[in-house]
């Protein structure tokens, strides 16, 4: 009892020494409850687009979370064990013994556990449902809810747990192995330079440019996010690596260079060196928590954005009109499985009528799918084989007619019945002539941009393009022969009648609902309004949205917290050597020179390193996207280019505000 | 005459209330080149004080110190630490040494702030380091040197950039008799060969070693002893005589 009352006098009178560390021990608390919060949620399985990759990434994200976690509390509590030995020691000669101490400290642990918890949960919980609240406002309709799950509570209370139970640990053993003189004095305790481990900085150098090449090099969608993971997993690794080895060695080298001897670089270099080890891991962390922002806000961004931009442009018209023929099964040609034009005109027109909306300025046409086909490289391919979309060699290919392209309002010049158009929609084909399955075809060059031309079921990862054939008849004897090639088990591609029109909302709706409605047994009816196309999706990425924002937030607070520890721990550190160098005659001016220097230098490296991480990944994160369908790269750069301007932005406020705080302690008051 | 202190008085306000502290009433005394002085008093009878001031790291409040002609209370803030640096040397008590930096680099540091060349800084360190029987130290950490080395490097320090003045706030305090009796022979031969020496102390013992002792209580000069050619034990006689007499009006 009387132990239990010391330790909560102890927090209650040094409550300022105990504040950065529950601040930082809550901090992260709240970081794993949201996550936990989303990613235990039931309500993730709602999202449409692929809820177990989202939950695999959060999962991913919870096990990174946990080490860093543990590692900036133990960092925060032996900041704080520092500034209390000399408490501990004076209890010690004052002759409470050592295990009465540990038991003092290990209840004021206790205590600030339960602290922790109470304003983890209470700020976890408020934040999480702000976080929402500001969604639901900004987005509307129904977006991702969070509702409070017990696994959501006991992941976070488990690493907090786990956390406290290490800090223990810890100070047993401080308590234990230090005799209380050295309690007394540990304050100013004082560290060899550490060695330059040259085998190990090149290690990392290693390992980051092998992550680097992999996920430069990455080649499908299906594969990259197995690549994505292991190339992380080097790229983390090999950042530590390259603080705790190749900065001090290169450091080192500073101090053998020629300008060593400058004040600036004498007094930065040497501070620097010394504290390089406890550095190494703020920094790497720093790094890359910024990194995965980056990475995260980018790839929302870009879901968000491309998506509609996406649907824009693959769907040009408002509404989509189509019909497939009813067929047997047997003995399939493609003929038979498209209805007459005439039947399909009087569907539509039908339609129309009932909903009363113009179709004049619609638009009809054949539309014969893509197909997978192996092209090897050549100025005259001969193209023979059906295959898999990410098979090697493998080509994305669309035939259409030259017809169906004017009607869209292209200009395309006149070609003859063995001459044909390539326009590349993803890629490089451009060769002298095509043999399409026994046809000879004469390339007579690259069409111009095509426009209104409806590619939303073109697989616009891969690299594919478009064959522009004279007519329709020409078209349908090249997809004959292309299906007489057609194996077991190759994907078979049906040819659709397409009516496409501009509409405004509701007459879209209308119109869409009466061909629906309509009752004809000869056809398969489909049909597509962009406008409730676009809500649906946009509504569904939007809980990505919500999610990515809520990852960000966390890492950037996480990097925010980190930053703001060093920049308290070092000016303690700091403010004796600043005060020495004032008096051996460092004037004012070159103190804030030399401290700006320091500042600077730890405040760029972060950045500057989590800015070539992201550019490392921009490959693999763009080829990722295209899973969803987004392949803009144009606007890939213009959204990296802002993500990357915000978050420096941010990270140089939260530096500000933290190295203030340091010049504050640092700064001799004369 | 190489410093003079003309009536200079300290005041120190506290931020926080109206008291008023009075350090220094009227200091007034002169230190002629090659000259060893020791300040006596008591505890917060204003020796660190007056020390601060004459190392330029506070200002008086009234009055003038002169250095080699020049008013040391009149520098400009941003050319104090420039002179500083060229004109004076610190001996501390807690020998106020770098950890960030190994021993040489740490004595090197005066120079290395007024850019000077590392053959010069070498060459000063090649004479002053025998001297000071710091040879074996100069490759360690300051962690692992003993308080009697690391006044010694801190000595060193001082000596680097040939200051006119020497200066030291109980330079002893924190070193055992054998280490301070080591130091303040270091300090005599240094005198010996020019090196003008002014220090503050409580301790006779210390301070009998020096070749004027000046007393310093309620703010002011109050008395002085020269040495002359009298022996440590005799002058330090002289100076516990002279104290009780002084402390004895009390
Ligand atoms: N920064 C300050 N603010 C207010 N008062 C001060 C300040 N520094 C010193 N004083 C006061 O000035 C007086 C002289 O202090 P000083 O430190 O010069 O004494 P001292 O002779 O060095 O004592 P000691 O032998 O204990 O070191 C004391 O009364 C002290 O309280
Ligand atoms: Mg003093």
């Amino acid at each position: 009892m009387f132990y239990l009352k010391l330790a909560a006098r102890n927090i209650r009178q040094s409550f300022k020494n105990f504040l950065p560390f529950l601040l930082a021990t809550s901090t992260m608390f709240v970081m794993s409850y949201v996550l936990a919060a989303i990613a235990f949620s039931p309500e993730l399985n709602q999202l449409q687009i692929q809820p177990k990759t989202v939950s695999m990434i959060l999962m991913v994200g919870l096990a990174i979370l946990a080490p860093f976690s543990i590692d900036i509390s133990v960092y925060a509590y032996r900041f704080l064990l520092k500034k209390r030995s000399r408490e501990f020691g004076l209890y010690d000669v004052l002759g409470l013994g050592k295990r009465q101490i540990t038991i003092v400290a290990l209840y004021e642990l206790g205590m600030l556990f339960l602290f922790t918890m109470g304003i983890g949960l209470v700020f976890g919980i408020s934040l999480a449902k702000f976080l929402f609240l500001i969604f639901v406002t900004i987005l509307g309709g129904h977006v991702f809810n969070l509702s409070l799950t017990i696994l959501s509570i006991l992941e976070p209370l488990a690493v907090t747990g786990i956390t406290f139970i290490l800090l223990g640990i810890v100070v047993s053993w401080t308590i234990r192995h230090n005799s209380s003189l050295s309690l007394l004095h540990s304050e100013n305790k004082g560290e060899r330079e550490p060695k330059a481990r040259v085998k190990l900085a090149f290690l990392g150098v290693l390992l980051l440019a092998i992550g680097y090449y992999m996920a430069v090099t990455v080649k499908s969608g299906e594969t990259a996010v197995k690549m994505f993971a292991i190339s992380v997993l080097l790229v983390i690794a090999g950042t530590y690596l390259f603080y705790m080895t190749f900065t001090i060695w290169y450091l080192q080298r500073q101090k053998k260079g020629r300008r060593y001897y400058r004040p600036e670089k004498f007094i930065t270099t040497n501070a620097m060196l010394y504290r390089m080890k406890q550095n190494a891991i703020g920094l790497g962390n720093i790094t890359i928590l910024i990194t995965m922002t980056i990475v995260t806000l980018v790839t929302t961004v870009m879901l968000q954005v491309g998506v509609s931009q996406a649907t824009l442009k693959n769907m040009p018209y408002t509404t989509t009109l189509n019909a497939l023929g009813q067929h047997s099964g047997e003995e399939m040609s493609s003929k038979d499985s498209l209805p007459s034009e005439k039947q399909f005109n009087r569907a539509v027109a039908t339609a129309a009528q009932q909903s009363n909306v113009s179709i004049t300025k619609g638009i009809s046409y054949v539309d014969f799918g893509s197909q997978s086909v192996k092209v090897n490289d050549s100025s005259h391919p001969k193209i023979t084989e059906i295959t898999q979309s990410d098979a090697q060699n493998a080509q994305t290919v669309q035939i259409i007619s030259r017809q169906t392209l004017i009607k869209m309002g292209n200009n395309v010049p006149n070609i003859g019945k063995n001459e044909v158009l390539i326009h590349n929609d993803n890629g490089h084909f451009n060769p002298d002539s095509i043999t399409w399955f026994g046809h000879q075809l004469v390339v007579r060059g690259q069409t111009d941009a095509l426009k209104n031309f409806p590619i939303a079921q073109f697989n616009s990862g891969n690299t594919s393009f478009i064959i522009v054939a004279a007519n329709d008849q020409v078209v349908q004897q090249l997809i004959d022969s292309q299906n007489r090639m057609i194996r077991d088990g190759d994907p078979y591609q049906l040819p659709i009648r397409q009516f496409l029109i501009n509409l405004n909302q509701t007459d879209s709706a209308k119109l869409v609902d009466a061909f629906t409605k309509l009752t004809d047994e000869n056809m398969a009816r489909y049909s597509v309004d962009r406008y409730s196309y676009l809500k649906e999706t946009l509504s569904t990425l939007s809980g990505f949205l919500f999610i990515g924002f809520t990852l960000g937030l966390t890492f950037v607070l996480g990097a925010a917290l980190i930053i703001y520890y060093k920049q308290i721990a070092e000016g303690e550190q700091d403010r004796e050597a600043f005060r020495i160098l004032q008096e051996v005659g460092l004037s004012k001016k070159e103190v804030s020179r030399t401290i700006n220097s320091q500042i600077r230098l730890l405040f760029f490296t972060p950045i500057i390193i989590a800015v070539i991480h992201f550019a490392g990944s921009y490959v693999m994160v763009s080829k990722i996207l295209t899973v969803f369908g987004v392949a803009d790269s144009q606007l890939m750069l213009t959204v990296s280019a802002i993500v990357i301007v915000v978050i420096i932005l941010l990270y140089y406020i939260i530096y500000k505000v933290t190295s203030r705080s340091y010049v504050k302690i640092v700064q001799r008051q004369v | 005459m190489l410093l003079e202190v003309n009536h200079v008085e300290k005041v120190f306000k506290t931020r926080f209330s109206n008291k008023t502290t009075i350090a220094l009433r009227d200091v007034d005394f002169s230190v002629d080149n090659g000259e060893y002085i020791a300040i006596m008093g008591e505890s917060g009878s204003g020796k660190t004080t007056l020390l601060n001031i004459l190392a330029t790291l506070e200002r008086s409040t009234h009055g003038q110190v002169l250095l080699n002609g020049t008013n040391i209370t009149n520098i400009k803030e941003n050319d104090l630490a420039k002179f500083r640096r060229e004109h004076l040397g610190f001996v501390f008590q807690d020998f106020n040494l770098l950890d960030t930096l190994n021993v040489r680099d740490n004595i090197y540091l005066p120079l290395v702030l007024n850019r000077e060349t590392v053959q010069a800084m070498k060459m000063r360190l090649d004479m002053l380091a025998p001297q000071l029987n710091i040879s074996e130290l100069l490759n360690k950490q300051p962690f692992e040197l003993s308080g009697g080395q690391k006044q010694r490097v801190a000595v060193a320090r001082a000596l680097m950039t040939k200051p006119d003045l020497v200066l030291g706030d109980e330079p002893t305090a924190a070193l055992d008799s054998k280490n301070s009796d080591r130091l303040l022979n270091l300090f005599e031969k240094i005198n010996d060969q020019g090196q003008t020496i002014l220090m503050v102390t409580h301790s006779s013992v210390v301070a009998s070693h020096a070749k004027r002792v000046l007393f310093i209580k309620d703010g002011m000069i109050y008395h002085q002893l020269y040495r002359a050619e009298r022996s440590v034990s005799e002058f330090n006689k002289e100076i516990n005589l002279a104290m009780s007499t002084i402390l004895g009006g009390n």
